[in-house]
């Protein structure tokens, strides 16, 4: 069996390491957050990463309304078109990702047979409030990004997906001197309501923070 | 009647708690909606009824009676699965009901289900589609329920899948919603009195919803899949 290095090992690991035992399929990793908070970007700049080192990846997509950020991504060039999948999610984002994953399970596992060698799929949850969790039948591991620019206040409102998340990224820290937001401040209430698990900066415009982003994913989920 | 036993179960698998993926579909209504064919709650009640009338009552629940009678028989059922693949005509309706059917198959194989792992693994090997009736069928067999219920069952997730996805969609209110499953409730209560004919004679005119459909492929809006 494979073994995790990461120290912030907790109960969403355990599961996740069961299923990969099980199954031994691609990690499954899911990145919600607030709308506009910079999901597609992060995946947009994680994707080279894992590129670079070999991991075959896809992506599946719960846009809203529109297939905006499937397109997005499937003319990106950063990866071939077949890899990134839509799934509606019937204006109930949280749903399909949480009380009913059943439909991102089903486009999961067609990507895995399609893809034999299939290491990562990122699972990219329509844009929602601070509500939002991930089913851990859908996914192995999930991340919650939030923005500077939403209010430095975010941390400290406790939302689910804040809390509970497996890794907390506060993206845009180029835009947090432009709406007075406290970084610091943010850093430490995220520390507070989280319980000693990690939390990630990144600005998704110039790569700042990806790796370390990139980084807690293969330790807690790839392992090599 | 239908037993005692048997009522806890159905109120599992008539519960939109139930994982059943029934959420992202909305079966033509969205493009009925966007066309502004469909305006009011008079609007989705006529389309509900005639899908009852001409589409679920002639056609899934046939379909379904049929895989139901016959779910030890993977050898009568593949060919009636063959039928509804064939006989549905817009491709996003056609998806939406193996996607579905996929969906309870997968849930059942989760909960160690030995029919659903079976036809699973048949529809992995490309020797069936999975469509939703014969999903329902093979599934609510296997945990115990009868053909009344099962068919019941069936008939009302359609039209709950439809009033959410209305409901969703800004074209009626939750009270809407009960005030029109009262309604249906009567209209599903004479379907079942319907003798189940041959599997040979399925059928349904839907030409509002095909239609729709077929003009959703390609719409950019899209909360839904269908
Ligand atoms: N300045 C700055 N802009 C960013 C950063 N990350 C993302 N953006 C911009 O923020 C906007 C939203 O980014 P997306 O990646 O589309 O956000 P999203 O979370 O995927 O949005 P939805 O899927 O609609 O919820 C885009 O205009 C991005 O270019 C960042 O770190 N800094
Ligand atoms: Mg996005």
């Amino acid at each position: 069996m494979r073994t995790c290095q990461d120290p912030s090992i907790n109960s969403t690991l355990h599961a996740a390491m069961n299923r990969q035992t099980l199954s031994n399929g691609p990690a499954r990793v899911g990145i919600g957050g607030p709308v506009g908070s910079g999901k597609t970007a992060l995946i947009e700049q994680l994707i080279p990463i894992f590129s670079n080192r070999g991991n075959e990846i896809a992506v599946i997509t719960n846009d809203l309304v529109t297939r905006e950020d499937a397109k997005r991504l499937q003319q990106s060039g950063l990866l071939a078109s077949e890899r990134v999948v839509a799934v509606e999610a019937g204006a109930c984002p949280h749903t399909v990702i949480r009380e009913d994953p059943t439909l991102n399970m089903q486009a999961a596992e067609l990507l895995e047979r399609k893809f034999e060698n299939l290491e990562v799929v990122l699972i990219e949850s329509g844009g929602d409030n601070l509500a939002s969790t991930f089913s851990l039948d859908l996914v192995d591991y999930w991340m919650f990004v939030i923005d500077t620019s939403e209010g430095d206040d975010i941390p400290r409102k406790r939302g689910p997906g804040i809390v509970q998340s497996d890794l907390l990224v506060i993206n845009k820290v180029d835009l947090a001197p432009y709406v007075g937001a406290d970084i610091n401040l943010m850093v430490k209430e995220g520390q507070e309501v989280r319980d000693g698990k990690p939390l990630a900066l990144t600005n998704c415009k110039t790569g700042a923070g990806i790796q370390e982003v990139a980084d807690h994913i293969i330790n807690n989920v790839l392992f090599s | 009647m239908i037993e005692d036993d048997q009522i806890l179960i159905l109120l599992q698998h008539g519960d939109s708690f139930f994982p059943s993926g029934a959420i992202s579909f909305s079966w033509g209504l969205e493009m009925l909606k966007n066309d502004k064919v469909i305006t009011s709650i008079s609007g989705v009640e006529s389309f509900i009824e005639c899908q009852l009338l001409y589409r679920w009552g002639s056609f899934e629940r046939v379909v379904l009676a049929h895989c139901f009678d016959r779910a030890n028989d993977f050898e009568t059922v593949i060919p009636v699965d063959n039928l509804v693949e064939c006989m549905t005509f817009s491709s996003e309706l056609r998806e939406g009901s193996k996607r579905l059917g996929s969906a309870l198959l997968a849930t059942y194989s989760k909960l160690n289900n030995p029919v659903a792992q079976q036809y699973q693994t048949l529809i992995q090997k490309n020797h069936a589609y999975g469509h939703l009736p014969i999903a329902q069928g093979l599934i609510w067999n296997s945990i115990g329920l009868s053909k009344t219920p099962v068919l019941m069952l069936s008939a009302y997730n359609f039209c709950i899948s439809v009033l959410s996805a209305a409901l969703r969609l800004g074209l009626i209110s939750h009270i809407d919603c009960q005030q029109s499953l009262i309604k249906l409730r009567e209209l599903i209560s004479e379907i079942l009195t319907w003798p189940i004919p041959d599997v040979e004679e399925i059928h349904g005119f839907t030409p509002f919803s095909d239609i729709a459909s077929m003009r959703h492929e390609n719409s950019d809006t899209r909360l839904f899949a269908n």
